[in-house]
């Protein structure tokens, strides 16, 4: 009974023993690996771009998507339907039209824009002010611009519309839902985009990891037949490369990340000017932090993939002879 | 302790490398396996590592016939396996000590408890002054002492040499088979292919001769005949 207990004692110590120089050797490669790609740190940098370019396309175009989509909703609250009137109504029965729109309690604001003001607008927002010198008559109609009540529906607002239109005064009544369905068709379609680029590029990612973890093998033949001589593990021979393709696939998701905020900046002025054209309060969408753990995770992930794909093809191969 | 029981070896290529040789060796023993070069001497020396397998026979290595061993547990036998080379086989991309220390490293070992038995290693071998040397500024006998502070250095029942003086002159082949020999003084059971017949004869030890794969005499050790 006491030679049992005590045997079960030492495999117990043993077992920790074990374990202990299990999670040593496991630091020691996370360690070494991170070292070893900065020993060369050329070619380990060409590496992570090329992977950090395939993680930021897809990233961006989420991102991108998430604009979008947060762009296309602040658009949804402020709705409006552009009445463009006949050109041959007088001024006074068009403002009388607009004043008795204002009653109705559908509309929240009713806003009417002459003839005059439509061009005053029109010269102060583009640079065709030379072309209008050369038109005798001014070409454009007078606007009632209706912002609705908050709480209609899609339907509601389309019925509306076709309600207006029988009106013989409105000659065109358009309805800015129209293009903001368009613009979510627009996204979906980005969504989905990114979901397919994302496979593709997943699968680019480990090719060019397995590629390189191929060429990292057959440097290091050499340690490999001597290390297998005396006694390694294929799990000990493989360890080391499987840390060395996530650490790359963790730096190339760290790049990628910096590739995409590098990219909102550089889009953040034209974006500021056209938003500004839209009277909105949109601003810019810039990568959160659990965007930018997801990229490095499935950098990671992936790189680990690759790595295991090469080493699963090649690392057996290498036999001492 | 070790047992060669009708071992033959066909290549691929239809090269005969062992034909049906039965040999013992006993534990702690040290045995010479000489010939000319292509006789055998190499391979049956890997075939002890299962670093080759052979076409028949069988191979008891501690009462376990390891021709039939599972793949899984190869890298286990190994551990109790020191190889030397003729080339020595060092890593040039890591000081002398890492190359000592990696038999070590590979069997799990904690880093520290690695270093103080490679540094007695490199002692027994006359090198601890030069553990933090790189191994391609050593001289070729200097070189072969590192591989042998190595193989020694998980301290295995087995030590196997394939021509562990290969590439050095007279003076040092002494001083390398000398060094081998100590280390079966303290109870490794060494097995040294070479084919300088004329250093093996001076040590006077056991030695058995392999002629195109044939082993020339009984294969049994002296005390049992």
């Amino acid at each position: 009974m006491n030679t049992r207990k005590q045997r079960a004692a030492t495999s117990h110590v043993t077992r920790i023993v074990q374990i202990r120089s299990w999670s040593a050797h496991h630091a020691g490669c996370l360690q070494e690996s991170l070292l070893r790609l900065f020993r060369t740190p050329l070619s380990s940098i060409l590496t992570m771009m090329v992977l950090a370019i395939a993680l930021a396309l897809p990233g961006g175009l989420y991102v991108l998507s998430q604009n979008l989509l947060s762009l296309s909703k602040h658009w949804d609250t402020d709705t409006q339907i552009t009445l463009y009137l006949n050109q041959d109504i007088e001024d006074q029965k068009a403002e009388l039209l607009s004043e008795q729109m204002a009653k109705d309690p559908r509309f929240m604001q009713v806003k009417y824009l002459s003839r005059e003001r439509a061009l005053d607008e029109f010269r102060q927002m583009t640079e065709f002010q030379d072309a209008l010198e050369h038109i005798a008559e001014n070409p454009l109609p007078a606007v009632i611009i209706i912002t609705p009540s908050p709480g209609l529906s899609t339907q509601d607002l389309a019925d509306i519309r076709t309600e207006l239109l029988e009106k013989s005064q409105i000659e065109l009544a358009q309805l800015d839902l129209e293009w903001i369905k368009r613009l979510r068709g627009i996204i979906e379609i980005i969504q989905h985009a990114v979901i397919i680029i994302a496979a593709i590029l997943a699968i680019a990612v480990i090719l060019v990891v397995g590629n390189t973890i191929r060429l990292e093998i057959e440097n290091r033949r050499d340690e490999i037949v001597i290390t297998k001589l005396f006694g390694a593990t294929h799990a000990y021979i493989r360890r080391p490369f499987l840390y060395d393709g996530m650490w790359f696939g963790l730096m190339g998701g760290m790049l990628a990340c910096l590739l995409v905020v590098a990219a909102l900046w550089l889009l953040r002025e034209p974006v500021v000017r056209l938003i500004a054209l839209y009277d909105s309060s949109f601003s810019l969408i810039y990568p959160d932090i659990v965007f930018i753990a997801g990229i490095m995770l499935c950098g990671g992930l992936l790189g680990y993939l690759g790595a295991w794909s090469a080493v699963s093809q090649h690392l057996y191969k290498i036999e001492p002879e | 302790m070790l047992l060669f029981q009708n071992v033959s070896k066909r290549y691929t290529s239809g090269h005969e490398a062992l034909r049906n040789v039965s040999l013992e060796i006993s534990g702690g023993e040290l045995i010479f396996l000489t010939g000319h070069s292509g006789a055998g001497k190499s391979t049956l020396l890997k075939l002890i590592p299962i670093l080759e397998k052979p076409t028949s026979g069988s191979i008891i290595m501690d009462g376990a016939n390891i021709v039939r061993m599972k793949k899984h547990y190869i890298p286990l036998l190994r551990r109790n396996i020191g190889m030397v080379f003729q080339d020595h086989h060092l890593l040039f991309d890591r000081s002398v000590l890492s190359n000592v220390m990696l038999p070590l490293e590979v069997s799990g070992m904690d880093r520290r408890e690695c270093r103080k038995r490679a540094q007695a290693a490199l002692d027994k071998v006359g090198l601890l002054n030069k553990q933090d040397r790189q191994p391609i500024t050593l001289s070729t006998g200097e070189q072969q002492r590192v591989g042998i502070a190595r193989a020694v250095v998980n301290r295995p029942p087995i030590l196997l040499a394939d021509e562990p003086t290969g590439n050095l002159d007279p003076k040092l082949s002494k001083e390398i088979m000398n060094l081998l020999a100590e280390f079966n003084a303290v109870g490794v059971t060494t097995i040294i292919a070479t084919h300088d017949i004329q250093l093996a004869k001076q040590m006077r030890r056991r030695m058995v001769v392999l002629h195109q794969g044939k082993l020339l005499e009984a294969g049994v050790p002296a005390n049992k005949t």
